[in-house]
């Protein structure tokens, strides 16, 4: 085989968003296939399945094969690559009945009350009927196939990407319309009898066959890219272009006269009874209503991973591999070399371990804590029995935790603590020897639960976690009256940060040590599946936090946190730089340090507050909310937090997306001749981009749904709840747009991100 | 005071504008004249030399944030099959009047050890060495590079292979950090979509019985 041929076979292409989008699609259909083939096994038999699987293979191949990559120099590959769109995916997809498998393979809730005001809207359901109408489709296919096919039209589809993806939607969408009334998926209705079918499907090959004939015969080349494309296989362009008028002739009308055939041999085998409309189908199929805690997914119960879960062992077992990654970022910290790039305590903590641990809280929950390095030295100095004392009583709120996790912000700007290894290092002893004093006096986990930055921001970033350790039968828990959940028994110790069970809402302080879990002797706690943010939406009374609308220090903490992600997003940018450079007073020593101070004060500190109170204040005057500014602030400045969680997700991501190979030079440096570390996570630079404008747009959405929630948990009508939130929706959309100005401005090349290439 | 609905005529006459404007924005847009596209890229350059036939792709839009891709089609001259065991590189300069730092790198992130940062003086141009198969094409010689200024930057492309040589100049028009936006737009949709069907879904529960 040629080199050519090698290369151009192996050129598979699939892009994220096409594969995320087949991949979700099939995962949904086969979920929702599975219930309704035990329901009615005749209406939706295992063909079906693989003929809509099929379906998205075809398309997959159609965006994704070498062909995509050969249609920019051949003209007959793009013929295939639509006829596949056209011919091939849409039909098979409609023959997978995919309505009502997709329906119920979505979860119940966005299927009820997301989707069901749309299914059951009379306007839409009319406009339903009309879209699928035959005339419709036909035109849609036939009228998108002439189109398309005019020079002009093409021409503009070659070059510019946006239109060929419009040209490709066009296609499919169009084809999918045509097949609608010859294949008829079920629940919906024929509009015209069967016998139009074939007629239907003979006009559309008449008119199909003549846009071949004129490619195929055409003796001048109709688009000027295919004469100009490089010639890869010594096919001239008007043979080419014959041969695409070939494929999409004979394979183009196959398709549309076997089922034309099918049909009219069903039709006269069968008479005058399918002269009649098709009856729409039997009653749709009703699952009968399962109790309702046994549908919510429990990682627990997940076989082999909740076992492991459970296991006191394997949490000593990941504390420990995170004690050997600690201690090693300590020795290179101090004995590599001075370059961040090449030293583990360059990499590892700012590079790898931090996002990891955002993505970590938001795919599933606060896997940092569970696995914290910190505790292993603590239980051990615990052994020595000194730790009688119990927290001061004044202590016991956030605003320690605050004032430290902004100092850590402002060190993180101000010393560019990424770029020294050193004072990495130091920051990681300090760690230890902080938790080992703090707890070696003091009784539960003092240091978690009121000083720990890292756990403060663990704590308030899984509020939009997915997972939550929950009762799984709040009605067990009424009758227990050992609460061992808490207070621990012999065996087993309880939540050392005094969270009981039945009344724990929300993954605040839940350090996710599953201590709990073990604790229990009804086995009544699992790790639940929840709404991510659900439970910000109420208020109610939470145990060890109180009420959250009275909690100012937990407000701050997280408006610190939120607020945060953005101005330490910006202050990588160009503009901010050299805004900083600028303002700073020439080349005096610290005056860097006052300029980042000053910014930092204000933006995650003053702003966020000011902002936030006025836009309180003037949601509950417009609105006439009876409910104090204090309150109304705590409750809204919690609502920003899936924005906050999701610009540090997207800031984070762009550091382990653009900067994952940096861990193969250091490796090569720690381990020379060991195991070669060939990670390349890198995406093109558009990808990262959508991933990051798609986290922050998530975000966003969240906060403002979360928002409303809390205006209607405030107001009784909509309307004034409207009013109530609006000035909060304002600043959070404000909030997106600064971050989504920060993602789209270059970065100063810092540290590990940029590696001069071989010259 | 009740507001009347407009009148037949000045219907017709506002969709008989808009008829009209559709046209003339899709007449536009196909007479406007853009690059070729092929293998995800737009064609910068296509140039046949005594050798080699030379063909640069690029991303239909450059920007300035962004790392762009360069890749190049290198082709026997006499029979146009692929050629893949040339040396080609790139010497890149950039536009006049381009404000570039000394310490601005010009490439991307590789599985390298890092080099010191070399001051120079950034009026010269730079030398780059694609690679084959360097962006995941295998028939191509790619490289990523990062082009910190907005505007037309020039690439000298050489290719050799023993004896055998070619050169050829080519424009890359790189953009400011805004054109990311269009680059990235589906992404943008996200919220506003999101609003408008909420919207949508409390209407209709409003106005169901």
């Amino acid at each position: 085989m040629s080199p050519t041929s090698q290369a151009i076979l192996g050129a598979w292409s699939i892009g994220l968003w096409p594969a995320l989008g087949l991949a979700l699609s099939a995962l949904i259909y086969l979920r929702g296939w599975r219930v309704l083939t035990r329901v009615n096994p005749e209406r939706f038999p295992g063909w079906r399945a693989g003929a809509f699987v099929a379906g998205l293979g075809a398309l997959a191949v159609a965006v994704a094969s070498p062909l995509d990559a050969l249609s920019g120099f051949l003209l007959s590959a793009h013929m295939v690559q639509h006829l596949l769109l056209m011919s091939v995916a849409a039909p098979l997809l409609l023959l997978g009945a995919p309505l009502l498998p997709l329906l119920r393979g979505l979860p119940r809730t966005w299927a009820h009350d997301g989707l069901g005001p749309f299914l059951s809207s009379p306007t839409l359901r009319r406009w339903g009927h009309r879209v699928t109408h035959p005339i419709l489709g036909w035109l849609a296919l036939l009228g998108g196939l002439c189109f398309w096919h005019v020079p002009a039209a093409f021409e503009l589809a070659l070059r510019s990407p946006g239109w060929h993806e419009v040209e490709h939607a066009t296609f499919f969408l169009g084809s999918l319309l045509f097949w609608w009334p010859v294949i008829r998926p079920f629940p919906s209705r024929p509009v015209w009898p069967l016998w139009t079918v074939p007629l239907y499907l003979l006009a559309a090959d008449l008119v199909n066959s003549a846009l071949c004939a004129i490619l195929a015969f055409s003796e001048r080349v109709l688009y000027p890219t295919y004469a100009a494309a490089p010639r890869l296989f010594g096919t001239s362009a008007l043979s080419d272009q014959a041969s695409a008028g070939v494929i999409m002739w004979v394979p183009g009308s196959i398709a549309f006269l076997i089922p034309a055939t099918v049909v009219a041999i069903q039709f006269l085998s069968s008479g005058q009874r399918l002269m009649q409309p098709i009856r729409p189908g039997s009653p749709l199929p009703v699952r009968p209503s399962p109790p309702r805690l046994s549908r919510r997914f429990d990682l627990l119960n997940v076989p082999i991973l909740g076992r492991l879960l459970q296991a006191a062992i394997f949490r000593r077992i990941a504390q420990g591999a995170m004690l050997l990654l600690a201690l090693a970022v300590i020795i290179d910290g101090f004995r590599g070399p001075a370059g961040a790039s090449a030293n583990l305590a360059g990499v590892l903590p700012w590079t790898f371990g931090r996002s990891l641990a955002v993505l970590a809280l938001l795919a599933a929950g606060n896997a940092f804590c569970f696995a914290c390095p910190f505790l292993l030295p603590r239980t051990l100095v615990r052994r020595l029995g000194l730790a009688r004392l119990e927290w001061p009583r004044r202590l016991r709120t956030k605003w320690l935790a605050v004032a430290l996790l902004g100092s850590f912000f402002w060190a993180y700007e101000v010393f560019d603590l990424w770029n020294r290894p050193q004072a990495t290092a130091l920051l990681v002893m300090a760690y230890f020897v902080i938790v080992a004093g703090v707890d070696a006096v003091f009784r539960g986990a003092s240091f978690c639960k009121y000083i720990c930055p890292i756990g403060q921001f663990n704590f308030v970033t899984s509020l939009v976690s997915p997972l939550e350790v929950q009762v799984r039968t709040p009605d067990v828990c009424a009758t227990c009256r050992t609460h061992d959940c808490l207070r621990g028994n012999a065996t087993q110790k309880g939540c050392e940060l005094e969270l009981y069970l039945p009344r724990k809402a929300g993954n605040l302080d839940c350090t996710f040590c599953l201590d709990c879990v073990r604790a229990c002797p009804h086995d009544n706690i699992g790790l639940l599946a929840v709404a991510p943010a659900a439970e910000l939406r109420r208020d109610p009374v939470r145990s060890s936090l109180g009420r959250l609308s009275r909690r100012r220090d937990l407000a701050v903490l997280a408006l610190v946190i939120v607020f945060s992600a953005f101005t330490g997003a910006a202050a990588m940018t160009v503009p901010v730089t050299e805004w900083i450079a600028s303002a700073s007073f020439g080349d005096r020593p610290g005056s860097r340090s006052v300029v980042v101070t000053l910014l930092f004060a204000v933006t995650t500190g003053l702003l966020p507050v000011l902002g936030l109170t006025l836009a309180a204040g003037a949601g509950r005057r417009w609105s006439g909310a009876p409910v104090s500014v204090r309150d109304l602030s705590c409750r809204l400045a919690l609502a920003l937090i899936p924005l906050g969680a999701a610009m540090w997700a997207a800031h984070l991501l762009f550091h382990l997306l653009t900067a994952a190979s940096a861990l193969g030079p250091v490796w090569q440096r720690v381990a020379p001749g060991g195991l070669s570390l060939g990670l390349d996570l890198s995406l093109r630079p558009e990808t990262v981009l959508s991933l990051q404008t798609l986290l922050l747009g998530g975000g966003l959405l969240l906060s403002l749904y979360t928002g409303w929630r809390i205006a209607c948990d405030c107001m009784r009508r909509s309307s004034r709840s409207l009013r109530l939130m609006l000035p909060w929706a304002l600043l959070a959309t404000l909030l997106y747009g600064f971050g989504l100005w920060s993602l789209l401005q270059p970065m100063p090349l810092r540290g590990l991100m940029e590696i001069p290439l071989t010259r | 005071m009740t507001k009347l609905p407009p009148s037949r005529g000045r219907t017709l006459h506002l969709s008989w504008f808009r008829a009209l404007m559709t046209v003339l924005i899709v007449v536009g847009s196909m007479a406007f004249p853009r690059p070729l596209r092929a293998d995800s890229g737009v064609i910068r350059l296509r140039s046949a030399g005594e050798s080699f036939v030379v063909t640069l792709f690029t991303a239909p839009t450059l920007s300035s944030a962004v790392p762009a891709e360069l890749a190049i089609l290198v082709q026997q001259s006499d029979d146009g099959s692929v050629v893949l065991d040339a040396t080609v590189e790139l010497i890149l300069t950039p536009p006049k009047g381009a404000k570039i730092r000394a310490d601005d790198v010009f490439c991307g992130p590789i599985m390298e050890l890092p080099l010191p940062y070399r001051p120079r003086d950034v009026s010269n141009a730079d030398t780059f060495v694609a690679i084959p198969g360097g962006l995941g094409s295998p028939l191509m010689y790619g490289l990523r590079v990062r082009l910190p200024s907005p505007g037309n930057w020039n690439a000298l492309i050489s290719v050799r292979r023993g004896p055998e040589s070619f050169s050829v100049d080519a424009v890359l028009p790189v953009g400011g950090p805004a054109q990311r936006l269009f680059a990235v737009w589906p992404s943008l949709l996200l919220p506003p979509v999101g609003i408008l069907l909420f919207a949508l879904n409390r209407r209709l529960r409003l106005q169901s019985p």
